[in-house]
Order: structure tokens, then C-alpha cells, then sequence
């Protein structure tokens, strides 16, 4: 495997775990954000931080970083979740700007807008797979089951869920540090393949790329939103040549996506031995507003 | 004037909710007895949805208490009001329009047979047992309510008869010791109310809790329940067995109109 | 001058009628769930950005002194550009039009029925899709004249439009829902931001937009003349 290939794989890995994080908090809950980049440049930092001044072994930088991403998502996600749907998405942008600037004037500590360089090369592809099949695991673990299913009515219908006894207010908040939790981790894992971050490589086109992937790959599918990862990840090294032109794809992509199939690919299904039982249910329906006809 | 006996498992106490000048609430005072079939009728505007979503903390009343089994729950939100163990279903319909009927119902049993976070993400431990339970408890009342057959389609696409029996089935779920029912027959036909009369009847006794149902169909609400309270603009105008409210004059009044003097 | 500024406030306000025909119309037509509405302006104001980015580029543009810019010395009491005095009276003139044509006239008051329930203030023979129009008009209108302004002061580059979350931040402090709340709070977290800027340091500037929001939310979610619209349950 020549080390290009390599390359590719191990970027697939960490994207894929980015919007897999991505994906719980906006597909499964709703909440649209569009400044998760920050909290991989949280990860990111913590993990560069550990290995090179303080000599931790890498495994326990890159997890010190997920959950230091997820303690910036606890305690900005308290007050800020109180916003509904709409206006979170626009103080998302803010937050993920603001780390960015907090990165930027950290001084010595953070090397600040010229970049940390340096960083031991621990994401070898042998790491990052590993890294993404476990998350990958507790990931749909988690949204196969009462979180899954709490999750979803939060989004759905957050009175109606609290009216069944949820604390949707609750949800939310853990709904967002796990997404804080598993972008912590891409961005150590970034951290140790570049070898060098700078904090614009976490600014808002980080994030607009996050979650133009998920919602391309579907809104409520986590194999819509890996699916969406490995097609937009391909796309995007082979047309490298205009990479100016990225933002505007990815912008492109987004209104468009909401224009033509706002459900993304996948839409709500999910690939597994549910589907044969979608597939059934879906018949049983095409029966049932027969039936309605008749009733009429 | 509110009696409160040992048994008063729900009790208001001039309760007054404003919306902008207008009181949709108004000096509302009134208490049910625990096991109790209790009828909340009055024409629309009443303010009878006002009165459950002043109860289940959708709304906070602007002055007023409400006590539920005993405590005082007036200043409670939402999820915490339902947590003292109270259901409700909506006049207009709340299901989760996309998810299936199970998953609907499943959402509501979970609520009291959960498993950790551990678990969840493990699938290790107790969960396959769990889940198989959750799912187990959820056909029930899916069958109970009639609709084990359909449990897979999503919630949108069911017929309207369907969906109102669905929620009936997801509030009964959360195992309530009350249960608020809003308009649980309308857009119904005959048929369908019948049914619906035997159902909540059914239910009732099976169960022995306590339900309050506002309903516009006369023939159910007559026939069910054995205390009714009726309103008009806010006020309570009328309490009483169904006997003393079917002759009441300001319950025809409010219905059908004052006689005009020839 | 006034030509140029002329012709770019309608260019601009055609441009948004444009992108809510050929994006917002479809989507709205679709479906009742805001988030795709949501999803789709978030994606529309890269790609406008972008666009500039692409075709024009994305460096930094001094425009020349077109308004005036000399000193000014106010009653005595400190000096101020004329810039910035010009930039105020048409804050105050463009807030007042606006405010008038909402409560005054016939098409404002149908926007403001609009926006309690869109499909009612239809029935009542509203042409809905025209007003909607109109509104992304006056809103593209207003929003280039506060483009013009803030590149001929600073400079002009395609990122201009993200001083727009510190707008937002604004209308969250002085409470969603209240036009008289938002050029409070516009006015308030200026003032914070040049205080900080002034005697703490330029970098943290943008921060303090940030540090109020949280503030805000934490202590008054409401905002300081926050109104309330519950949803009808």
C-alpha cells in the first residue's frame, strides 16, 4: 500500500469519526451546528500538548483530548443550548470562532496563529482504524437503544418528548458532549498525522465541511453520514487541482442537498437486518391508505 | 370551595391563567378523588386544554396552586410534573410522525425500564435482556390498544382511528396514576366512539386509576363518567353527576344558547 | 457615489429575492421543517461569499474616501469623525423607514401578520409568495447599506457579512422579537466591544461578543426586552 493510499485511509478515519459526532448531535437530535471544527482544535491542542511537552504516550493524549473537547462542550453547551434549533446553529458558528481566537492569542503556550509544529506521527493507520472501529461501535450501539430512540424524539418533538417525561434540556447537553467527545478525538488524531496544526485549519470551513457531509449522507442515518464521508473525502482529493473552489462546493452541496433530497442519501434508513423489516413495513403502508380510501 | 379528602388525588386551587388581557383561566377551583372517571366538558374556548397544560407545567399559572397527590406541583416543569407519575394525550395529535408505532410506544416504556449508559453503549450487561423487555411491554399495550399488526408502520402513515388509539396506548405506557385525556374521540365516527367508550371503560377498570377526559361528544362523556365539571370563558359553570349537569341551566345555556322571550 | 450606492442597495435586494426564489421557494413549498430552511441560508451565504472568493478574490480592498472623513468636533465635548456621524444619522433614517413601513402601511402590517402564522395571513388574501418577496427585498436593501458603510470604514474582503453573528448576538441580548431591544443591544455590545478593544486589547475584541452571549443566556435567556410567542400546545 504506497503511503498516499495510506494517507487517504487514515484521513477517512478521522473525518468519519468527526461526523460521526456530528451526526448524533444534528441528525439524531437536531441541533444544527456549524463550529463542531472547534472542538476537534481543542482535541487537537490537547492531545500536541501532552505528547511533545509533557511526553504522555499518545493513547492517553488523544483520549485526554476528547474529553477535554467534551468538558468545552459541557460547560459553553449549559447556557447556549437554551437558544432553540435556529439560533444555536448561529451561535455555533461564534463558539467555534472564538476557540479559534483563544488558540490564536494563547502565546507561548499555544504558539499561537503561526502553528504548533512538531508533533509526534502517532496516527499511523493502524491507530486510526482502531480508533474508528471502536467509536464506531459504541456510536451505534448507542443509537440502537433508549438513547437512540431519546434522543430522536427530542428532535422530533420536544414538547411531546417532555410531555412523556424527558428532560429534553438534558438530552441535548449529552447529545453535544458526546458530538465534543468524538471530535476531540479526530483532532488528536489529525494532530499526530499533519504533524503541524495551525488553528485556521479548525475554522469555520472545517465545520461547514463536517456537517455538509452529514447532511449529505443523511440526516438521522449514521451509515448515511459514513457513506457521506467516504464519497465526499474521495471527491475532495481528486479534484485537489481546485481546492479554492471547496467552500463553495461544500456550500453548494448543502443548498442543494435541501432543495432536491433534503432527507441526504440514506435518508432515515440505516443499512442491517432492519431494513428487510423497513422494506415490509413499507408495503404494510401502501395497504393501509388503501384501506383509508375505502373508509372515505 | 374545594373539598380535599384523603382521597383527592388532584386538587386546583384558584387557579388563573392570563394570555395577553384575556383570562383563559379563571378562579378555577375543582378536585378529583383517586380512581375517579372524571368528565371536563365545556363549549371551545373554554379553557379545559389551558386547564391540563396549566397541570402538566406547559403553562404557569398566574396565580393559584395545583396539588397532585398531595404535593404541591404548581411551580413544576414539564418533564417533572409527568415524573410524579401523570400521562396525557393532545387534541391535535402528538405522535413522532416518522417513527414506527413500537418505537412510539417504546419511547414511553423506557422511561421506567431503562438501563445505564454503560450498557447502551456496550450492548453488554443487562441490555439484550432489557431491551427485550421494553420491546415485550411495548407489544402489549400495542396489542391492547389493538394495533400489534401494525406496529412496524411508521406513525404518519396510520389511519386517523389508528393514531388517536396510538397515543391513548403510548400515554397508558408510562404507567400513570392519572391520565389526562384531550378530545380522545374527535374525528370520530359512531363506530369508532363506541369502541373508544369501551376502551377507556376497559381500561379504567383494569387499571383503577384515575382519568380525566375532556371530550365535546356528549354521548361519551355521559355515559363514562361519573363526576363532570363544566366551563365556559374561563369560569367553572357547572359540577356535578351527569344527571345534575344534563339538566343544569348554565350548562344549556352555555351549549345551546338563552331562550329567547317570545 | 449615490448612484453607485444606489444601484447596489437594489442589486442587492434583488439578489436576495433571487436566492429565495431559487433556493428558500422549494424547500418552503416542501416541507413545514425550518431546519432544512436553515441549513439551506447557512449553505447560501457561503456559496455568495464564495463567489466573490472565486471570481473576484479574497484580498483586502481599500475603497476610496467616498463619504467624508474629517474630523468633527461635537458640542466641545470630543471629536468624531464625519464618517461616523454620517453612518449614524443613516442608521437612525433606515431604522426609521423601516419602522414606519412596518406599522404604517398596508404591506407591513400584512409582514407582521405573517410572522404569527404565514398560511392564515395567506387565507386572508395576502399574496404570500410577493410579500415574502418584498421582505427578503427591504432585508437585502438594508443589509447592503451596512455593507457599504462598514467597507468604505474598514475595508471590503468576501468575509465581510460575519460581523452578522455579532448582529445576532445583539438581537439576543436586547431579546429576539423586539426591534427597539435589538438597536439596544447593538448599542450596548459596541460599546463593550471599543471599551474592551480600547483598554483591554484589540485581539480579545471578538471574544467579549462571544462572553456576552453566554452571560446573557445564562442570566436573562429573554434578553433585556425579550417577548415570549409560546407555542400552542
Amino acid at each position: 500500500m504506497s503511503a498516499y493510499t495510506e494517507g487517504i485511509l487514515i484521513l477517512l478515519c478521522i473525518n468519519a469519526i468527526a461526523a460521526m459526532g456530528v451526526s448524533l448531535l444534528t441528525g439524531y437530535t437536531g441541533i444544527f451546528t456549524l463550529g463542531h471544527a472547534g472542538y476537534m482544535a481543542v482535541g487537537a491542542y490537547t492531545a500536541a500538548i501532552l505528547t511533545l511537552r509533557y511526553n504522555f504516550f499518545f493513547i492517553p493524549a488523544i483520549l485526554t483530548g476528547g474529553v477535554l473537547a467534551a468538558l468545552v462542550a459541557y460547560i459553553i453547551g449549559v447556557p447556549t443550548l437554551k437558544l432553540v434549533g435556529d439560533y444555536y446553529a448561529i451561535a455555533s458558528i461564534g463558539l467555534g470562532e472564538a476557540i479559534r481566537l483563544i488558540l490564536e492569542n494563547g502565546g507561548k503556550f499555544t504558539r499561537g496563529a503561526r502553528g504548533f509544529p512538531g508533533i509526534p506521527s502517532y496516527s499511523t493507520l493502524a491507530v486510526a482504524f482502531c480508533f474508528f472501529i471502536i467509536m464506531a461501535f459504541l456510536m451505534f450501539n448507542l443509537i440502537h437503544g433508549r438513547f437512540g430512540r431519546a434522543f430522536k424524539a427530542c428532535r422530533d418533538d420536544y414538547i411531546a418528548a417532555s410531555l412523556l417525561g424527558y428532560d429534553t434540556a438534558r438530552y441535548r447537553i449529552l447529545s453535544l458532549v458526546i458530538s465534543g467527545f468524538y471530535c476531540g478525538i479526530a483532532g488528536a488524531l489529525l494532530g499526530g498525522f499533519l504533524s503541524f496544526i495551525q488553528p485556521v485549519m479548525f475554522d469555520m470551513m472545517k465545520s461547514t465541511e463536517i456537517t455538509s457531509v452529514v447532511v449529505f449522507g443523511g440526516l438521522g442515518s449514521m451509515s448515511g453520514t459514513l457513506l457521506g464521508v467516504i464519497i465526499i473525502t474521495l471527491v475532495t482529493e481528486l479534484f485537489r487541482p481546485i481546492s479554492q473552489y471547496r467552500m463553495l462546493i461544500y456550500g453548494l452541496i448543502l443548498v442543494t442537498i435541501m432543495v432536491i433530497r433534503p432527507e441526504g442519501i440514506l435518508g432515515q434508513y440505516e443499512f442491517g437486518p432492519n431494513i428487510f423489516k423497513a422494506l415490509k413495513a413499507r408495503a404494510m403502508e401502501k395497504y393501509s391508505s388503501k384501506d383509508n380510501r375505502k373508509t372515505k | 370551595m374545594t373539598e380535599i379528602s384523603d382521597n383527592t388525588i388532584l386538587s386546583l386551587d384558584h387557579l388563573t391563567k392570563y394570555f395577553g388581557g384575556v383570562p383563559a383561566v379563571n378562579d378555577i377551583s375543582f378536585s378529583i378523588e383517586e380512581g375517579e372517571l372524571a368528565g371536563l366538558i365545556g363549549p371551545n374556548g373554554a379553557g379545559k386544554t389551558t386547564i391540563f397544560n396549566l397541570i402538566t407545567g406547559v403553562y404557569h399559572p398566574d396565580s393559584g396552586k395545583i396539588f397532585f397527590g398531595g404535593e404541591d406541583i404548581t411551580s413544576l416543569k414539564t418533564y417533572q410534573a409527568i415524573g410524579k407519575r401523570m400521562a396525557r394525550t393532545f387534541q391535535n395529535l402528538r405522535l413522532f410522525p416518522n417513527s414506527t408505532a413500537l418505537e412510539n410506544v417504546m419511547v414511553a416504556v423506557q422511561q421506567h425500564h431503562s438501563y445505564s449508559f454503560g450498557e447502551a453503549v456496550t450492548h453488554l450487561g443487562g441490555w439484550r435482556k432489557k431491551e427485550k423487555e421494553i420491546k415485550a411491554r411495548s407489544m402489549n399495550i400495542l396489542s391492547r390498544v389493538g394495533l400489534e399488526q401494525r406496529s412496524e408502520q411508521k406513525a404518519r402513515t396510520l389511519p386517523y382511528g389508528m393514531q388517536r388509539r396510538l397515543e391513548i396506548g403510548r400515554a397508558l405506557a408510562l404507567e400513570p396514576k392519572f391520565l389526562f385525556l384531550d378530545e380522545p374521540a374527535a374525528g370520530m365516527n359512531p363506530e369508532e366512539v363506541n369502541d373508544l367508550n369501551a376502551l377507556i371503560i376497559d381500561i379504567h377498570r383494569e387499571r383503577k386509576f384515575t382519568i380525566l377526559v375532556i371530550e365535546h361528544h356528549m354521548d361519551v362523556v355521559m355515559e363514562i363518567c361519573s363526576h363532570i365539571i363544566c366551563m365556559n370563558f374561563g369560569n367553572k359553570i357547572a359540577e356535578g353527576t351527569p344527571v345534575e349537569i344534563q339538566s343544569h341551566p348554565e350548562v344549556l345555556k352555555a351549549y345551546l344558547g338563552e331562550e329567547v322571550d317570545e | 457615489m449615490l448612484v453607485a450606492s444606489f444601484i447596489s442597495l437594489v442589486g442587492a435586494g434583488f439578489t436576495a429575492v433571487l436566492t429565495e426564489r431559487v433556493a428558500y421557494k422549494p424547500i418552503r413549498e416542501h416541507t413545514n421543517n425550518t431546519l432544512y430552511l436553515l441549513i439551506a441560508s447557512m449553505g447560501m451565504s457561503i456559496v455568495i461569499e464564495n463567489i466573490f472568493v472565486v471570481t473576484i478574490g479574497g484580498r483586502f480592498r481599500a475603497l476610496p474616501d467616498i463619504i467624508p472623513t474629517q474630523p468633527l468636533n461635537l458640542f466641545g465635548l470630543a471629536t468624531t469623525s464625519a464618517f461616523d456621524v454620517i453612518s449614524l444619522i443613516a442608521a437612525v433614517v433606515f431604522l426609521g423607514i423601516l419602522q414606519l413601513i412596518l406599522t404604517k402601511t398596508k404591506w407591513g402590517l400584512a409582514i407582521r401578520a405573517a410572522a404569527y402564522n404565514l398560511r392564515i395571513a395567506g387565507l386572508m388574501g395576502v399574496n404570500v409568495n410577493l410579500l415574502i418577496s418584498l421582505t427578503f427585498f427591504i432585508a437585502g436593501t438594508l443589509a447592503a447599506v451596512g455593507g457599504i458603510f462598514l467597507s468604505v470604514r474598514y475595508t471590503l474582503y468576501p468575509q465581510l457579512g460575519a460581523i452578522t453573528i455579532k448582529a445576532f448576538v445583539a438581537a439576543v441580548i436586547g431579546g429576539l422579537g423586539s426591534l427597539p431591544g435589538a438597536v439596544v443591544g447593538s448599542i450596548l455590545l459596541g460599546l463593550a466591544e471599543m471599551l474592551t478593544a480600547g483598554f483591554i486589547s484589540s485581539q480579545l475584541r471578538d471574544l467579549v461578543v462571544f462572553f456576552f452571549l453566554v452571560l446573557t443566556l445564562l442570566i436573562r435567556p429573554q434578553g433585556l426586552f425579550g417577548k415570549d410567542i409560546g407555542e400552542k400546545v
